[in-house]
């Protein structure tokens, strides 16, 4: 308990008080008329009170502020509430024209080694990696053997039927000795009879190579009286051979795969199409079924390959489509081709995919259920490669993008196929919470260090003061925009990112709010109750939050609940522009700016129009409770 | 009666000293500073050297024309300004010398009423919080009286209990002005600065304030200083006046004495300013000429000189450069004036001046 001192200025006016009691008592008895008593006809309120009460009789207030409590529950409450949470993907099935198949010629010749113990020959090999260029040299020039001399080597390549060609190492190059063309003696290391006479009149000639018993003998004249000879010698015996085709194998049983080796022997054999060829202990024969496909029979005289000029595969490169799709594709695209056409289009039996399990719709046995559908065949052409694509509609789930608005999505979906209300509701939530993080950080760093500098003035005003005048200089864009890309950089996830944005715009936005008090603070403590708070000797600590912080309070509440809106703004173009808030976290913001082209504006009307209405209603139903409190803080308002 | 016997208790804490507060050549000078570099190229010598006594009980009256230091002189008097020279010793206890701890202590013991009573009240608080705000920081009384405390610190000072929980803003100048009394009586005061407190306020409601003054001081024995340029009021409540003139304080007596002889030169011509309500009467007004001179750049010898029709008028050069000191004129009436020197004084002066001439002189030869 304090210590009170006897205070005989209170006894005094007890003393008073009593006596004038006593006084009232005769008085009374006197039977004074009745009369209203000022005491008992005002009302006293207390100043909260009677704050309330002036700001609910501002009509323009009361609507802003059912504006925001309208605003505060659908955003705080209503998205808890709804059913869709803001990153929710809607799907639905519908047909969608997908590729199936991809009909065409191969481009490349397809090579192989004859003997597999030739694979590693880096000769071979190379004749391996020039043979398609060798062929279109042959096509261009319509022969039918090219003799290629490459280096020491030299090549035979010969076209066997079309789109069949053999390949092979024909001779080799050495060095055979000299030759005096004047002596004609020849100087080898074995001697080849008559060969003197044949190349001395070579050289007279002055032929470069000269054919001898069937070698080839290529002359270099180094000087009058010598000529270095090479010999290119046909090899003997078993060539290395590569065969090229753009024949494509198909098994008529499509899940067999067909060998190599059986391959070559088909195509060692395709010259002759009219003898039976065995291959393994088993012997085939071929057949030409039409103009096209080629078909090799087995023993039993059923098919067992088609030939054809056309490879079919399933539009995702895999070869699992069966002998009749890929024959009737085949026959199509000689149609197509024949007429030049592009298009076409024909009914078929084909597979469906289950749209949720993305897998083809299986029967109890385990095989694909086909549907008849209509096939559509296009035309592309790439790089001079001519390709057809066969099409159908396929069910498949689709995300549902821009759906109109409707009983399930009140406002319709965006673009990502979220529900557009729902991102309402929690970009709401996003929006308002920044504003009053962004302006209660601001008005508290402003309240004290304009408080401070307007209170205690001099070098601590000044410091201050020119503290605000650097922030004032800052530049909030570009510090915006680099943050974003630092946050870009290392890829910080969009909550903490709304965290440090509400932090940065705090921190450079208290300038305002610091001139504003220190303002209202200078000339508060020059007014006479100031002085007359300090001649009645009260705390610093009473006299700064009693009598000037009260007196600041209805401009520090217009400015915030104007900052307030002005923040949600500020933070609506940030994140417009991409650099506050990022997707998939929403924000009124970037909900505009998901529809930001003009042809978007136009027909998505529902995405934007809504939050840009929201974002407008909010403003100004903080600026209408600002400018109720107020009117309704200042005691001198009449209203 | 009763007043009598308090008294008497309060002199028992204070045995034997009745006078409460003592002025001892206060200076307060304000600094000019350049607007360049903020240097300090000079002063205002708002007050250059005021002494008086007040005794408990009684009220000073501090006049002279605006811009003299009277107000300066009352908020320096407070502390609420620093002195730049001098003591003020209240109880016994130099104000100045008391460090913040026990300035705050003996706040409510020395309080001021303001000229204006619409800014020296918080716009943004009820009036009873205004009243009584202090009252709790010093413990004024026991919490559970407080409530009764401030109704009938109110009503002592003609306000309505319900008046409590209303704004200032609410009412008249005079209310306010009461409110400003109530604010300062409640903090149970010795001392009272009243600066100016009815010239802001209309004739009739002047009279209630100035009443309401002088009960409060009969009731509770409270010693004023009543700044003002208003002689009739002075007249009316004062019971010593002091006559403040550039900061010097001119003359000073007992109200009675000086009204009906003042001595010095100023006083006759601001007395001789006093309106008379008699349509008949012709006043002999004593018309000064010229202006106030500036008290940063006052005049040398006595500050009054420039103006003065009775030194113009004898010719007297020491009134020029010597500046004459305060004495007591008549038994308790000081006068700070150069026609009431004793001739003994006047062969010193004489002596000065001489003295003074001849640096002048010499300091003339230097030049040349």
């Amino acid at each position: 308990m304090a210590d009170y001192k006897p205070n005989h200025l209170n006894e005094k006016l007890k003393e008073r008080e009593q006596e004038e009691l006593k006084n009232k008592d005769l008085n009374s008895s006197e039977n004074k008329p009745l009369a209203l008593d000022d005491s008992q006809r005002v009302k006293v309120l207390s100043p909260a009170r009677l704050v309330t009460k002036r700001f609910l009789k501002n009509k323009l207030a009361i609507t802003g502020l059912a504006i925001l409590i309208v605003m505060f529950t659908m955003c705080f409450l209503g998205a808890a509430l709804y059913p869709y949470g803001q990153t929710d993907k809607f799907y639905k099935i519908a047909p969608l024209e997908l590729d199936y198949a991809v009909c065409g010629e191969l481009s490349s010749y397809t090579k192989y080694f004859v003997n597999e113990a030739d694979m590693n020959d880096p000769v071979l090999d190379d004749l391996k990696l020039k043979f398609d260029s060798y062929i279109i040299q042959m096509e261009s020039s319509n022969e039918t053997e090219l003799s290629v001399l490459q280096g020491d080597i030299e090549f035979i390549i010969e076209k066997v039927v079309d789109r069949v060609y053999v390949g092979y190492i024909a001779a080799q190059m050495e060095d055979f000795g000299t030759f005096d063309p004047i002596l004609g003696e020849i100087t080898a290391g074995e001697t080849v009879e008559g060969l003197a006479e044949v190349l001395s009149s070579a050289v007279k000639e002055k032929k470069e190579s000269v054919e001898f018993d069937g070698d080839i003998y290529f002359i270099k004249q180094v000087s009058k009286t010598k000529v270095s000879l090479s010999r290119l010698t046909a090899i003997d015996g078993e060539k290395k051979t590569i065969i090229a085709t753009k024949l494509v194998f198909d098994a008529v049983n499509h899940k067999e795969q067909i060998d190599n080796k059986f391959k070559i022997a088909v195509l060692q054999n395709i010259a002759d199409q009219t003898k039976p060829f065995t291959y393994g202990d088993k012997s085939y024969s071929f057949d030409q079924e039409d103009s096209d496909n080629l078909i090799i029979k087995d023993e039993s005289g059923d098919p067992y390959v088609y030939i054809s000029r056309y490879s079919t595969r399933h539009a995702s490169g895999e070869d699992s489509l069966d002998l009749t799709f890929k024959m009737k594709a085949a026959s199509i695209v000689d149609q197509l081709e024949a007429e030049n056409a592009a298009t076409y289009s024909f009914e078929y039996e084909v597979p469906q995919i289950n749209p949720d399990t993305e897998q083809y719709d299986l029967d109890e046995n385990g095989n694909i259920i086909l549907t008849k559908e209509t096939v559509n065949v296009v035309r592309k052409e790439t790089a001079g490669e001519r390709s057809f694509y066969f099409k159908y509609n396929m069910n498949r789930k689709l995300i549902t993008i821009y759906e109109k608005p409707s009983a399930a999505h009140i406002l319709g979906t965006d673009g990502d196929g979220y529900d557009v209300f729902a991102r309402i509701l929690f970009g709401g939530r996003v929006s308002l919470l920044v504003g009053f993080v962004v302006v209660i950080l601001e008005t508290i760093l402003g309240v004290i260090m304009g408080g401070i500098a307007g209170f205690f003035g001099g070098w601590v005003d000044t410091l201050i003061m020119r503290l605000v005048d650097i922030f004032y200089c800052i530049p909030t864009m570009p510090i915006m925009i680099i943050l974003a890309s630092v946050f870009d950089a290392y890829k910080v996830d969009p909550y903490q990112r709304l965290f440090w944005m509400m932090v940065l715009l705090g921190v450079l936005g208290w300038s305002g709010i610091a001139r504003l008090v220190r303002g209202q603070i200078l000339s508060l403590r020059e007014q006479e109750f100031m002085i007359a708070a300090e001649a009645t000797g009260l705390r610093t600590s009473k006299r700064i939050f009693k009598h000037l912080v009260p007196n600041v309070m209805p401009q520090l509440i217009v400015s915030m609940t104007m900052g307030l809106g002005g923040v949600i703004l500020t933070e609506s173009s940030l994140s417009f522009l991409g650099l506050g808030v990022k997707h998939p976290l929403a924000t009124w913001g970037n909900m505009i700016n998901s529809v930001s082209t003009i042809e978007a504006m136009k027909s998505y009307t529902y995405i934007w129009v809504p939050v840009g209405i929201l974002i407008c209603l909010t403003v100004i139903a903080f600026n209408f409770v600002g400018d109720g409190l107020r009117d309704a803080f200042d005691p001198k308002m009449k209203r | 009666m009763d007043d009598k016997k308090f008294n008497n208790e309060v002199n028992q804490n204070d045995p034997g000293n009745d006078v409460v507060l003592e002025v001892r050549n206060l200076k307060k000078y304000f600094p000019i500073k350049s607007s360049f570099l903020r240097l300090v190229i000079g002063h205002v010598k708002a007050v250059d050297g005021i002494s008086f006594k007040i005794k408990r009980g009684t009220t000073m009256g501090l006049v002279g024309e605006s811009g003299c230091g009277k107000s300066t002189a009352g908020r320096t008097i407070l502390r609420l300004l620093e002195k730049t020279e001098g003591e003020v010793i209240f109880n016994g206890k130099d104000i100045f010398k008391l460090s913040r701890k026990e300035l705050r202590a003996i706040r409510p013991k020395i309080q001021i009423i303001f000229q204006d009573p619409y800014s020296s009240l918080s716009p943004r608080m009820p009036v009873g919080e205004i009243i009584g705000e202090a009252v709790k920081e010093h413990n004024i009384v026991p919490p559970e009286e407080y409530n009764d405390y401030i109704s009938r610190v109110m009503k002592a000072c003609g306000l309505q209990e319900y008046h409590k929980d209303r704004y200032p803003h609410e009412f008249s100048g005079g209310q306010r002005q009461r409110i400003c009394i109530a604010r300062a009586l409640a903090l149970n005061p010795d001392f009272i600065v009243c600066d100016e407190p009815v010239s802001a306020l209309d004739v009739s409601i002047q009279a209630q304030i100035i009443n309401l003054l002088k009960q409060l001081q009969n009731e509770f024995n409270l010693t004023y200083l009543f700044i003002s340029h208003d002689l009739s009021v002075v007249e009316h409540i004062s019971d010593t006046v002091g006559v403040m003139y550039l900061g010097n304080l001119v003359e000073y007596a007992d109200t009675e004495q000086i009204f009906a002889r003042p001595l010095h030169p100023y006083t006759k011509a601001l007395f001789s300013a006093i309106p008379v309500p008699d349509p008949d009467y012709k006043m002999e007004r004593i018309v000064l000429e010229g202006s106030i001179p500036s008290p940063a750049n006052p005049p040398k010898g006595c500050k009054f000189h420039t103006r003065c029709n009775e030194c113009k008028a004898k010719g007297l050069r020491v009134c020029e450069q010597i500046e004459p000191p305060v004495k007591e004129v008549e038994p308790g009436h000081f006068c700070a004036c150069h026609l009431y020197d004793t001739v003994e004084e006047m062969e010193r002066f004489e002596k000065e001046l001489a003295e003074i001439d001849a640096k002048i002189a010499a300091k003339a030869n230097a030049k040349k």
